[in-house]
């Protein structure tokens, strides 16, 4: 029986062009959940390396109101 | 000597030349600290993912300069100190970073205006949009046939140079123009329709 992988491979690492930071609001957006949580890397399939420039980059756009630190989904 | 970049939000009631003035106050208190400036580049009024002292949106101003450490605390010592910033973020950036200088700070506090005049006039027109939709279109087709002739003529008059490009000017419009008479012919035969139904629906019930 083959084994089947579901491993998925890091879109950073696969797209080396593509920068992690705090302004890059609508790529960090799809890492954060409704309630503005961050997601853990191994659900997005991120590497360990980029899910810290990841995790520092969203909580640097959080601390200039970029994104938010919390979202009640009930209020939107 | 590093570089770095601090992106600031200012009060966004603030109007053009009060925001110029704060601009420049800033970047003199950074030149005295030691430190000189590289770039400045306004974002515009945004909305704020939080409220800041009671404030929904507010204008980001980016900066980036040069200099040693001691300069970025005194600096943010300064933008703390600021009634008019509501909240500031320093980090270290690399050489390659540093974004060159596209406009004067005049023209970009100038199209920062315009762009919040325009996303004001916006919510306005959508609002006499949805009560005048027919009226326009009406209108629109109008004007689309007024002007289609001269184009023709215009292009018919300069040779077939670019044939190409005339289509691709062209070819949008029409199909739009065209989709839009077909709603209205739709719309007409709907309402031209209506009175026939109506009286058959009469005729039924008498019968019945």
């Amino acid at each position: 029986m083959a084994l089947v992988s579901n491993r998925r491979i890091c879109i950073f690492c696969e797209n080396k062009d593509q920068k992690i930071s705090y302004k890059e609001i609508k790529i960090l957006r799809k890492f954060i959940t409704e309630q503005g949580k961050i997601i853990p890397g191994h659900v997005t399939g991120v590497c360990s390396r980029h899910q810290r420039h990841l995790g520092r980059a969203i909580k640097q756009a959080r601390n200039i109101a970029l994104l938010p630190y919390t979202l009640d989904p009930r209020f939107f | 000597m590093n570089y770095y970049e601090t992106l600031y939000i200012v009060h966004s009631a603030l109007e053009s030349g009060r925001l110029k003035d704060i601009i420049l106050s800033l970047e003199e208190s950074l030149k005295k600290l030691g430190g000189k400036t590289l770039s400045i580049d306004l974002w515009g009024k945004k909305r704020l993912a939080y409220l800041i002292d009671k404030q929904k949106y507010g204008t980001y101003v980016q900066l980036q300069f040069t200099g040693e450490g001691d300069c970025v605390r005194g600096f943010g010592m300064e933008l703390e100190h600021n009634p008019n910033v509501l909240s500031y973020l320093t980090t270290l950036i690399e050489e390659v970073d540093v974004v060159e200088k596209k406009d004067d700070l005049d023209t970009q506090i100038a199209g920062q205006s315009r762009e919040s005049q325009n996303i004001g006039d916006r919510s306005k027109n959508e609002d006499n949009k949805s009560s005048k939709n027919n009226e326009t279109s009406l209108v629109e087709a109008k004007v689309a046939e007024d002007t289609e002739e001269p184009v023709e003529k215009s292009v018919e008059a300069g040779g077939e140079k670019d044939p190409d490009s005339r289509d691709e000017v062209n070819d949008p419009g029409d199909k739009l123009d065209e989709e839009k008479i077909d709603v209205l012919e739709e719309s007409t035969d709907i309402v031209e329709e209506n009175p026939e139904n109506a009286d058959e629906t009469a005729a039924v019930s008498e019968e019945e």
